[in-house]
């Protein structure tokens, strides 16, 4: 009550500015027990719905998680990876290979994946993150494609089995994929959360708006981005290996397939570039549709994807949170 | 004897397909050097101007030729439109925005087109026949893709060199703000420029509706290659662009003949890579594009 007159005797009308002192008035204890509630209500959805509609879920919490990863270089250091599909299909062959042949548990072969993917993406992208975004941004599509490639090339058929791919009984029913990928999700919003706050965070968006200013201000930006880039092949990998598990198979065109980068980007574009909330606002907005058109129209997919990446270029380049921000519906806050 | 035949037979055929790669690169490095845009969608274009000369020759019986002749204005129509009606929309001096939006651009181009046409693999069957030159043997359409790609260079350059538009597209490539005091109109010019990229990525589709099969996402492939050209040429270097296109067709021949072509496109990849780190403004570039 004494919270709700304060607010009021400072008559400020903005829906952004209430919201504002509200969450001001949280304590550590509101917040977490709020976290425990939202995690146990996502956690009970199994019980009340049917398989096909986990099965949606999970493809929505398993896009949100791509979207945190990829949020976390290129939304907040403005480095856009349009490769991002060759860490995803990277990490889904760690995962099925360490699975199939070398007989490593599920958890055990996402590590290897989440671990090995981060170190590999990082060494190769190492050279070209000291250049310019433009650079970087088709350096790394042509490395996906490449990477495509490379999977059903004769050097590496007796490893990937080429072109034909692999086949496995995954370990996980669609229920325990779904519980892990909201825990992975939650798990890397609350990590994006933590960023945004940090003065870390608002290095790498410093690196972003103006990155010769940034490095004059003493940020060590390559250092930063580097880090960043661990973080961020690093989730694609373990992302890519959950894709695995709810596919029970990879082949080179499928798990390095164009929808697991441009579906992160519009995501993250939508929702705001370097936000918290942005990767979930995008993942529920978009990937109820991508997920229809995906069944039924996969080259439609492609086409309606491509158009809204344009359109929010066009109408909305700063993302929805940042328009909230802009009209006061939502306070200025950097962990939104 | 045999071995000097085999160089001479693989620098010659590089050769032909280089004169082709430094088209395709043309038109990118062209809309770069100009508006600092990095057109994503420049392989779909590509495409376009190969269906365009594939419909031509398979419905109305058209030589190639005479379809790529018409696939000049449809595409500079096409360009233009897009930069007047779209691109000057978005913020054109954010260099990640406008790569994003011809990402995107480039995706709806590409599903439209499997969605409307089909994702089976075409091709045109035009002059096929082989001829013998001594040391080698190649089908004729190789000389025959050469020679368009050697005319429409050498027109557009005569294009740039000679004409007021050319004068004005080089004019605001140097300096945009001085081109507009002195009176030129920028926003003209940039659509006038990204029309004419567009043409010659749809004349280089009409010679890669000819050369190899063509598919709705044949694009991003050249793309990529042209990507790696500009670069090695330097980003907004002309000349740059058609020097480094041969000499990359020659590297490419050599790397087919003694890998795979799988082998041959990573390489391209490699090859980037090392051009990034060794010289980022490019074997031609301006020393200035680094600021």
């Amino acid at each position: 009550m004494a919270t709700e007159s304060s607010s009021e005797s400072k008559s400020d009308p903005s829906i952004g500015a209430r919201i504002d002192n509200r969450l001001d008035s949280f304590s550590v204890v509101h917040r977490l027990l709020g976290l425990v509630a939202l995690v146990a209500l996502l956690l009970a959805l199994p019980q009340v719905l049917n398989d096909y509609h986990v099965q949606v879920l999970f493809i929505v919490f398993l896009f949100i998680v791509l979207g945190y990863g990829w949020n976390i270089l290129s939304g907040f250091t403005g480095y856009i990876n349009f490769g991002y599909a060759g860490f995803v299909g990277l990490g889904a062959y760690v995962t099925v290979i360490s699975v199939v042949d070398f007989g490593i548990p599920w958890y055990a072969a996402l590590v290897i994946a989440g671990i090995s993917t981060a170190i590999i993406g990082t060494l190769i992208s190492a050279p070209i993150l000291r250049l310019d975004g433009a650079y970087f941004a088709i350096a790394m599509l042509s490395l996906a494609t490449a990477g495509q490639l490379a999977m059903s090339s004769d050097y590496l058929t007796p490893i990937t089995r080429g072109g034909s791919g692999i086949s496995f009984f995954p370990a996980l029913s669609y229920t325990e994929q779904y519980y892990l990928a909201v825990v992975l999700a939650v798990g890397v919003g609350y990590a994006t959360y933590r960023l945004a706050k940090s003065p870390r965070g608002l290095r790498l968006l410093a690196i972003r708006e103006d990155e010769l200013l940034a490095s004059a201000l003493g940020v060590k930006t390559t250092r930063e981005k580097l880090t960043m880039m661990l973080v961020h092949a690093g989730i694609a990998g373990i992302g890519g290996g959950l894709l695995a598990f709810n596919l029970s198979y990879v082949d080179p065109s499928t798990v390095f397939g164009l929808r697991y980068t441009e579906l992160p980007i519009v995501m993250v574009l939508f929702g705001t570039a370097g936000s918290v909330l942005g990767p979930i606002i995008g993942g529920i907005t978009f990937i109820f549709i991508s997920e229809a058109l995906w069944a039924s129209f996969p080259t439609l997919h492609q086409f309606f994807f491509g158009i809204a990446i344009m359109l929010v270029v066009m109408f909305m380049p700063r993302g929805l949170i940042e328009r909230l921000k802009d009209r006061g519906y939502l306070p200025r806050r950097r962990s939104l | 004897m045999a071995i000097l035949d085999i160089l001479a037979e693989l620098v010659v055929i590089g050769v032909f397909l280089g004169a082709f790669y430094g088209l395709i690169a043309l038109g990118l490095s062209l809309v770069f050097g100009v508006q600092n845009v990095i057109n994503l969608a420049h392989g779909e274009f590509l495409m376009i101007g190969a269906y365009i000369t594939f419909f031509g020759w398979s419905i109305f019986d058209l030589n190639p030729l005479l379809s790529i002749v018409i696939s000049v204005p449809i595409m500079f129509v096409v360009g233009a439109a897009i930069q007047g009606g779209l691109l000057e929309r978005i913020d054109l001096d954010n260099e990640l925005t406008t790569l994003i939006f011809t990402f995107g651009l480039a995706l709806a181009i590409r599903g439209l087109a499997q969605y409307a046409i089909n994702v089976d693999y075409q091709s045109i069957s035009f002059l096929t026949e082989s001829v013998d030159v001594g040391f080698t043997a190649f089908s004729l359409n190789r000389p025959f893709a050469f020679g368009i790609a050697v005319i429409s260079t050498l027109l557009f350059f005569a294009f740039l060199k000679y004409t007021d538009w050319g004068k004005a597209i080089r004019a605001t490539s140097q300096n945009p703000e001085i081109a507009r005091a002195c009176g030129i109109r920028t926003k003209r010019v940039r659509m006038v420029t990204f029309g004419l990229g567009a043409a010659l990525a749809g004349i280089a589709g009409g010679i890669a509706g000819i050369l190899y099969t063509i598919f709705p996402a044949m694009g991003l492939d050249y793309l990529l290659k042209a990507f790696v050209i500009v670069v090695l040429g330097g980003l907004g270097s002309l000349v740059g662009a058609v020097v480094a296109g041969v000499g990359f067709g020659v590297i490419e021949t050599f790397g087919t003949w003694y890998t795979s072509s799988t082998m041959a496109s990573i390489i391209a990849f490699v090859v980037l890579i090392l051009v990034l780190l060794v010289r980022p403004q490019g074997l031609f570039g301006r020393s200035d594009s680094g600021e």
